[in-house]
């Protein structure tokens, strides 16, 4: 018998063989709820868990000496310049050289087992291999000294460093993040005297003082493609 | 895809081993990195505690659960799925691969802070070539050359050689380590080896030894020399250079009795004749002359417009900047300048006798009019010979000189103290003579390649093998290193001390940018050891300035300058009688025909007399007036391929003097007919990588009684094609207003001219134009002073981290210079395709940052896009994913396209040594993307960063130079703000013959040019 | 089949419809549904074994070619400056050109009632599915780093970033994605009926599976054929327009350029009649050899192929006449540039491709103003080859002779295809005949309900003195 075209009259209505069971019948009811399931979970996992929120914050990589910023820049508040010396000339904020951690230690804590790497590092000329934390792409091209001389705290993006045992990525350093701050800058301005103060807190709205340190600094942050990539 | 060189090393250990859980707590530090699990444990840890981990862990792990829940246990778990990643992303941490390190100094130098560059002057010395320099450094790696404003041969600029420089540093190819018989080695055991050899030959007062060095401007390596003939006086010290100025040095001995240098002031003469003399092209001071001829290129300017009269055989850059130009014979120059010293005479000018002669080999028109100009402007005309033609037509030149009374005023002489006692060519001759007849037990070559360009009668190469011991000092291992038995690395100048005079004897210090990167020494260094005295390159040359030039502060003041001291001009008497007599001998040479025809040698702009070869920039530079890359050619002027049925590419064997070269055929209009001219320093047998094999050798043909021309060559067609891969095909401008152009009358009487050539209205763009906010920037180019020197390409190359594609690319139509020097030929007749005697025009194109950009509509991506602040074309190299569209809408043709990746495969291959050639503020692209020109963004964005840090907001006129406009001899190039009327840009934008190229298209181009102004002489003009 | 849910009015068919000859021999409904179900569930023959074996092993040339270009990267093309486009774009517009027969005879024949239509719509369909998606593989591999393609998706991202909805290369990824998926939805819901017809004539599980699960229990009920009618008549709506806009975007590619030969207003229309013009073609080629091999000499008359002939004929003259006025306006616009890029097409270093073009695509259709030559299948089929190679040379021709000299001659060049050029287009045949091997294998290459709809027994009137509206109504 044939279900497509007509059926001559004298032939009467004669069952169609089922292949499937019954229930075969709901499979047009779940496959889209099925459907908008599976596609709210992919999403959440590209837009969650492969998004630098993600992948980047909370990178927080043991260090070959076990140098603790809470310490340092918390409790003895050391300021961050004395060892990121580039930081406001340059566009790297530079990883402090051995000697420099020597300038103390050779008088506090000169014979402590923890500092020996430091120790054979500036006596052997053999520099510590830090590993790297904050990472910008490198087709990025990111200055630190425009943005601490524009009166961007070093707690924009860093978090508060001078609380953590082990530094750890605090933001997503993503282009969009990074774009947020530099289509709006004036919430994330502070006076340049306030730049390393992990703790400071504006008095009064921080968009108006924002505002006025833009004028003040002559701060036009960039959108263009340009502006970081070359 | 970009290469900065902050130490990351790829670190992939990242797993977690439970065990050493317990040795982490007791201290991190003194763990190796793999073991660095530790944070994640707590991390979990502490995640277990929330009750989302509870529940997580449950709703996953039904039955595992409670295991997972025990911490131990959890662990192994962990540990056993690797799940690390997992389970630290519900709570704090994250993983990277690879681990990146920073590394910073054990002590940091003072005054160096990563990432920004330092600049250091030195100098650029080779073979009577010296050009100061001060030279980026960034983190250790000089990465930029540029011009030394203070040095008189550079005034800021530099050529194609000084710029190219930086690729040879670094070259995978030179000498890396001391070389005995081909076997590894090391200096301690030459030095053993040599003092042994000391001892003996010092017996002997040094008979037996042989040393060869290249031509060289250093007072320190002559005073060197001297002291080497003082220890071993019998030793034969002899000075070769295939590309020498001798012949000069010869004219002025017999014209003044005295080895000068003469030195031409172009912005003071009104007339300029080059005959069969390159003056703005290979000069030893033609970035100089370039400069002082481009002050006096512009109509409005002070003291009117020059004049150029080029008479020479090949088209030289000279020769296409002149507003003159008159085909000769290689061998008839003398002969014109005794044909125009008659011509002066009829008009007054007083000679010594027998220089003049009349001849009818020249256009009369032509040898009359210039002779008229000349006589009319004494003191302010300039006439300049080519180094290379024989003492006698220089002297006749010099003559011509004193009595137009141009000495003194437009040319001047410089002393040449580094001037050899004796001949190049005769002192080479005997130094194979002595070896052949096995005379010479120690030979020591200083540098340079006799085996491959000594004269080739002499059989230099055969000669050598006779001698015992063979020791040659080699920046990288050629064709001479190959017969000797001790090779030794030599530095590069960028490696080592010295010090070099300028052609006008103006002091300069070569100081080394970064420490010899293959233990290698100086030729000074080396002379002082054979001297049996070894020392270091800076006592030797620090110890000569003390004695010589002045006290310690001076020397401080040199090494910040560059230079000491000034120019070093004398004043010299003029010697008639020798000039009359050598006069008298210049005679016209036998006529020239398609069976007998003159071959002349021209010194390439690229690899030099071959030095260069290994140098990837270079071979792939297009040459100024053939666009032919990577090889040289055998040149024939149409009339005569036509009169041989030749074409370009067909394969041709030269016969001369007994000698044959076969060589492909490359028609070149302009050169004179009845000539076949082929470049010299191609087809290198050994010369690496890069330069192995180009094209064809020339040294083969080239004898002592024939260093650069010679006559009765023939040319037979041979089997095969040559494919000469060049970078413009086509040659004619169709007659489209590209390059606008004037004579200066037409000029006087309609200024806007260049404006008003294309009718019609301009196409409206298809979107609403952009906003800008800040500076805009914008560019000028004056094709009336581009000489099309290339100087431009190789600057932007080694700005840009500009790969090199080879050959075969480059016949694809595949190179990538952002920076272009279009070059079409015009006929001066009546008939467009008449191209006997052309007219040539050169213009350089890059983007030209439309601000309607055809390129940024059609880009499905955005990876080009307008930048609001600035008026740029921006092009984001890692979002572009290649659909090439933009490059087939532009206009301009000006991108550029990675078909594959040039810095990993063919000759642009990067070694781990090549690599530090880069700039670390320029992404290095890699396959699939599209690259073009963006103003050297990365300059900008530099100079905008400090301009704001000093509390400014405008960037001063001038402050940003992109690399082209900086390497422009001619100060062709003009860049700055279109928005500030007092701008130079914006001020050469409103010259009168300012115009837009296609901008009927309505892309409104930031890049502008000014139309060329030729300054014919008007009774030539009929 | 007429539509009397949808269209009441043509309940009653016009007696000469029964008598128009779109069914020869005189078949029975019985008839059509063997004749055309028989060819897929016979053993299938050696002819087509061999066929398959050789175009699978063209698509492996395809497959590795391919790897190779994504390993090597696209320099491995003949691809230079100023050529940035050659056979890849050349090869992506000449598949969706052919990609254009299926939806206009589906679509637009349908909603004007042409009911010769029938016998091929649904090859025609099939092969413009095959066409489509020979045609998708060039836009993915021409890019040189295809494994970024997602930029040009509109998908959230960290760098906050869209693609540009400017770009004509963006347009034409979207309208040949929708027209993609628009005639997969119109073939496939033509073929549930034919679909349902061979699962009921299951003589195996496998099939009765394989047909069970793709008719989706269609069981020819009233309700089913009415929700059929409604959905096709719906998807013809739809796929109208597209018809015309798929090419018409393709054409933007180029129109909205700078470039002298691209740059020109005429293209849309003008690319337009070309993908039909090619299309049709390609239909013309398949059909004939598949008749003669399938023996569907009775369903796909030579009157069907004759009115595909005509089409073709039409097409080709307006294409013929594009060509003309191309010249006109580049002479009439007053631009140099414009003028030498036509006088390079016809006289410059391509001329032997642009004369190929003219040859194939304006001369070679007019012999069928002769009737003669429309009704002889030799001539048909050798011509419709003609075509289709012109078809290819005319997308050459605007594509790589407008770029290898534009307006500087200092960046002028020369294009020349690569081995790979070469292997990547004969490789991408594989992939349409594999395609359509399988197609007539395993699927009703003719659709057999609609094929009934037209035949006199279809007629109400059929064998009945007096009109029986009910009993007519109830027969559907």
């Amino acid at each position: 018998m044939d279900s497509s075209g007509q059926r001559p009259d004298d032939r009467d209505e004669s069952p169609v063989p089922f292949v499937f069971p019954a229930w075969v019948n709901q499979i047009p009811t779940i496959i889209p709820v099925a459907t908008a399931v599976l596609t709210a979970v992919v999403v959440f996992v590209f837009w969650f868990w492969f998004s630098p929120k993600h992948t980047e914050v909370g990178y927080a990589p043991v260090q070959p000496v076990a140098y603790s910023h809470e310490l340092h820049a918390g409790q003895y508040g050391i300021d961050c310049r004395y060892c990121h010396i580039a930081v406001e000339e340059g566009p790297h904020a530079s990883v402090p050289s051995a000697d420099i951690c020597m300038n103390c230690h050779t008088v506090v804590k000169h014979d402590s087992p923890k500092l020996q790497a430091v120790r054979d590092s500036f006596q052997k000329g053999e520099p510590i291999e830090w590993i790297k934390v904050h990472k910008v792409a490198d087709f990025a091209y990111f200055s630190h000294a425009q943005h601490v001389n524009k009166g961007v705290g070093c707690v924009e993006c860093h978090g508060r460093v001078d609380q953590m045992e082990v530094v750890r990525v605090e933001e997503p350093l993503s282009m969009s993040w990074c774009l947020d701050c530099h289509r709006n800058p004036a919430p994330h301005l502070r006076p340049k005297d306030q730049v390393t103060n992990m703790a400071w807190e504006p008095e009064g709205d921080r968009q108006e003082l924002g505002a006025k340190l833009m004028e003040e600094y002559h701060v036009n942050a960039p959108t263009d493609c340009s502006g970081c990539h070359r | 895809m970009s290469h900065r060189h902050d130490g990351n090393e790829p670190h992939d250990h990242m797993h977690h081993d439970p065990k050493s859980d317990g040795v982490a707590e007791r201290d991190p530090a003194l763990l190796p990195v793999e073991e660095n699990g530790k944070i994640y444990w707590r991390s979990a840890d502490h995640v277990a505690g929330t009750s989302e981990f509870h529940e997580f862990v449950t709703r996953e792990f039904p039955q595992g659960a409670d295991e997972l829940l025990d911490p131990v246990s959890r662990r192994s778990f962990i540990s056993l799925m690797g799940a690390s990643v997992a389970f630290a992303g519900l709570g704090t941490a994250c993983v990277r691969r690879p681990v990146e390190k920073i590394i910073p100094y054990a002590k940091r130098p003072e005054d160096l802070l990563p990432g920004l560059p330092q600049y250091y002057a030195t100098t650029f010395n080779v073979s009577g070539m010296v050009t100061g320099l001060v030279v980026e450094s960034n983190d250790g790696r000089p990465t930029k050359i540029e011009g030394n404003k203070l040095h008189p041969a550079s005034a800021g600029a530099t050529g194609s050689l000084e710029q190219g420089a930086v690729l040879s540093l670094y070259d995978p190819d030179r000498t890396v380590r001391v070389l005995k018989g081909g076997a590894e080695s090391e200096w301690p055991a030459f030095d053993a080896d040599w003092n042994e050899r000391f001892v003996a030959l010092r017996a002997k007062g040094g008979e037996g030894l042989l040393v060869v060095h290249e031509a060289t401007r250093s007072p320190a390596h002559a005073a060197m020399i001297a002291q080497l003939a003082e220890a071993l006086p019998k030793a034969t010290i002899v000075e070769w250079d295939p590309v020498s100025g001798e012949q000069t040095l010869a004219a002025t001995r017999l014209a003044y009795g005295q080895a000068l240098e003469p030195v031409y002031r172009l912005e003071r003469a009104d007339s300029i004749v080059a005959v069969d003399a390159d003056l703005l092209g290979s000069s030893p001071f033609h970035l100089r002359y370039g400069r002082d001829w481009a002050s006096r290129r512009h109509p409005e300017g002070p003291g009117g417009m020059n004049r150029v009269w080029a008479v020479e055989p090949v088209f030289t850059v000279t020769g296409g900047a002149a507003d003159h130009r008159l085909r000769i014979r290689a061998g008839e120059a003398g002969t014109f300048l005794r044909a125009l010293a008659a011509e002066l005479q009829q008009r007054g000018v007083s000679l010594p006798a027998g220089v003049a002669a009349a001849s009818d080999a020249f256009p009369a028109a032509f040898v009359q009019t210039l002779a008229k100009e000349l006589a009319g402007k004494r003191g302010r005309s300039v006439i300049a010979v080519g180094t290379h033609q024989p003492a006698e037509v220089q002297a006749i030149a010099l003559a011509l000189n004193e009595a137009l009374g141009n000495v003194g005023e437009t040319v001047r002489f410089a002393a040449a103290p580094h001037a050899p006692s004796k001949s190049q060519v005769e002192g080479i001759a005997a130094a194979a003579k002595a070896l052949d007849a096995g005379k010479v037990d120690t030979l020591v070559i200083l540098g340079g390649n006799p085996a491959f360009d000594a004269p080739a009668d002499l059989g230099f190469g055969a000669a050598m093998a006779k001698a015992k011991h063979r020791i040659h000092l080699a920046e990288a291992p050629n064709e001479t290193s190959l017969l000797a038995d001790w090779v030794l690395p030599q530095t590069h100048f960028l490696e080592e001390w010295g010090d070099a005079t300028a052609l006008d004897g103006t002091y300069s210090v070569v100081q080394p940018l970064i420490q010899p990167i293959w233990d290698g020494r100086s030729k000074v260094e080396l002379l002082s050891q054979l001297a049996g005295a070894p020392k270091k390159g800076y006592e030797i040359v620090h110890g000569h300035f003390l004695a010589t030039q002045g006290g310690e502060a001076e020397w401080r003041k040199a090494l910040h300058d560059g230079v000491h001291g000034g120019a070093q001009l004398v004043e010299a008497s003029f010697q008639a009688g020798a000039v009359s007599a050598a006069a008298a001998k210049v005679a016209r040479p036998a006529a020239a025909s398609a069976d007998s025809l003159d071959l002349v040698f021209t010194v390439d702009h690229k690899v030099f007399d071959g030095r260069f070869s290994n140098n990837g920039w270079l071979q792939e530079l297009p040459d100024s007036m053939s666009k032919l890359t990577w090889s040289n050619a055998a040149m024939l002027s149409p009339a005569t391929a036509k009169a041989l049925g030749l074409e370009t590419n067909q394969m041709v064997r030269i016969e001369q003097g007994g000698r044959s070269l076969d060589a492909g055929v490359w028609v070149q209009p302009g050169l004179a007919d009845n000539t076949v001219a082929i470049a010299l320093g191609y087809g290198r047998k050994h010369a690496g990588r890069v330069g192995t094999g180009r094209g064809f050798d020339a040294y083969g043909l080239r004898a002592t009684d024939s260093l650069w021309m010679a006559s009765g060559a023939k040319l037979s067609r041979i089997a095969g094609t040559a494919l000469l891969p060049t970078t413009q095909d086509h040659q004619s401008m169709e007659g489209r207003p590209l390059v606008r152009e004037q004579t200066a009358k037409e000029y006087a009487a309609n200024p806007t001219y260049a404006q008003t050539l294309v009718k019609g209205p301009r196409s409206l763009a298809l979107w609403k134009s952009h906003e800008y906010v800040g500076q805009q920037w914008g560019m000028s180019i004056d094709l009336n002073s581009c000489i099309g020197c290339n100087g431009c390409m190789i600057a932007c190359q080694a700005e840009n981290n500009i790969p090199v594609v080879g050959p075969e690319q480059v016949r694809m139509g595949r190179q990538m210079h952002w920076i272009r020097i279009d070059r079409y030929f015009a006929s001066s007749t009546d008939d467009p395709s008449d191209l006997s005697e052309p007219e040539v025009v050169h213009q350089p194109v890059s983007c030209v940052q439309c601000e309607d950009a055809p390129c940024e509509n059609v880009c499905p991506v955005a990876a080009t896009v307008h930048s609001k602040d600035g008026g740029l074309n921006d092009m984001i190299y890692n979002r572009c994913i290649g659909t090439r569209y933009c490059s087939n809408n532009c206009p301009y043709k000006v991108r550029r396209f990675n078909f594959f990746d040039w810095h990993q495969e063919g000759e642009g291959a990067l070694t781990d040594v090549s690599q530090l050639r880069f700039n670390p503020d320029v992404t290095v692209r890699t396959r699939g993307v599209m690259e073009k020109c963006t103003y050297c963004v990365q300059r900008i964005n530099v100079a905008k960063r400090d301009t704001k840090l000093r509390g400014s907001e405008i960037v001063p006129d001038g402050a940003i130079v992109p690399a082209c406009a900086q390497a422009c001899p001619t100060e062709a190039i003009v860049f700055g703000d279109i928005n500030d009327p007092n701008s130079r840009v914006s001020k050469s934008k409103a010259q009168p013959r300012s115009y837009e190229m296609l901008g009927e298209l309505g892309t409104k181009p930031r890049t502008s040019y000014l139309a060329r102004i030729r300054n014919p002489n008007p009774e030539m003009v009929s | 089949m007429s539509l009397p849910n949808v269209m009441p009015e043509t309940l009653v068919v016009p007696p000469e419809a029964a008598h128009e000859e779109l069914v020869s021999g005189n078949r029975s409904f019985h008839d059509i549904t063997e004749l055309v179900s028989e060819v897929t569930e016979r053993k299938s023959d050696l002819a087509w074994y061999v066929s398959l074996a050789l175009a699978l092993s063209v698509l492996g040339v395809l497959g590795g070619s391919v790897l190779y270009l994504i390993w090597a990267g696209i320099g491995i093309w003949g691809l230079s400056q100023p050529v940035g486009w050659g056979w890849d774009i050349t090869n992506f517009v000449f598949w969706v050109g052919i990609g254009h027969a299926g939806t206009l005879i589906s679509a637009i024949l349908f909603l004007f009632r042409q009911k010769w239509r029938t016998s091929i719509n649904r090859f025609a369909e099939a092969m413009t599915l095959f066409a489509v998606a020979c045609a998708l593989i060039f836009p993915g591999i021409h890019v040189g780093r295809i494994w970024m393609v997602y930029f040009m998706a509109p998908l959230p991202n960290q760098m906050g970033m869209w693609p540009n909805f400017r770009s004509p290369l963006l347009w034409d990824v979207f309208a040949v994605g929708t027209y993609a998926t628009v005639s997969l939805l119109f073939w496939y819901v033509g073929l549930i009926p034919d679909l349902a017809t061979l699962r009921d004539r299951a003589t195996t599980k496998l099939r009765s599976f394989a047909y069970g699960v793709l008719s989706l229990g269609w069981r020819g009920s009233m309700r089913h054929w009415m929700n059929y009618e409604r959905a096709y008549m719906i998807l013809a709506g739809i796929s109208t327009p597209l018809v015309l806009s798929v090419h018409t975007i393709v054409s933007f590619d180029f129109a909205t350029s700078v470039i002298p030969g691209w740059h020109t207003t005429i293209f849309p229309p003008y690319f337009v009649a070309g993908a039909i013009f090619s299309g049709f073609a390609m239909v013309v080629t398949l059909m004939v050899l598949a008749r003669q091999l399938y023996g569907m000499k009775d369903l796909v008359t030579i009157n069907h192929l004759e009115k595909m002939n005509k089409i073709i004929l039409l097409t080709g003259t307006l294409v013929g006449y594009a060509y003309g006025m191309e010249f006109f306006i580049a002479w009439y616009s007053g631009s140099e540039y414009e003028q030498y890029a036509f006088i390079n097409r016809a006289f410059g270093p391509y001329a032997w491709a642009y004369w190929t073009m003219i040859t194939c695509n304006v001369l070679t259709p007019q012999f069928f103003w002769f009737k003669r030559f429309r009704r002889s299948i030799p001539v048909m089929f050798v011509l419709s080859i003609v075509v289709n190679i012109g078809m290819w040379f005319e997308r050459f021709v605007i594509i790589v002779t407008s770029l290898h000299r534009d307006y500087l001659p200092s960046s002028w060049g020369y294009f020349m295809p690569s081995m790979w050029d070469i292997l990547i287009f004969v490789g991408s045949f594989g992939l349409f005949f594999t395609l359509f091997l399988l197609f007539i294998r395993f699927l009703p290459m003719i659709a057999i309900s609609e094929v009934k709809g037209v035949m006199p027994q279809a007629n109400p009137h059929h064998g009945h003195e007096h009109d029986v509206p009910l009993a007519a109504a109830e027969a559907r």
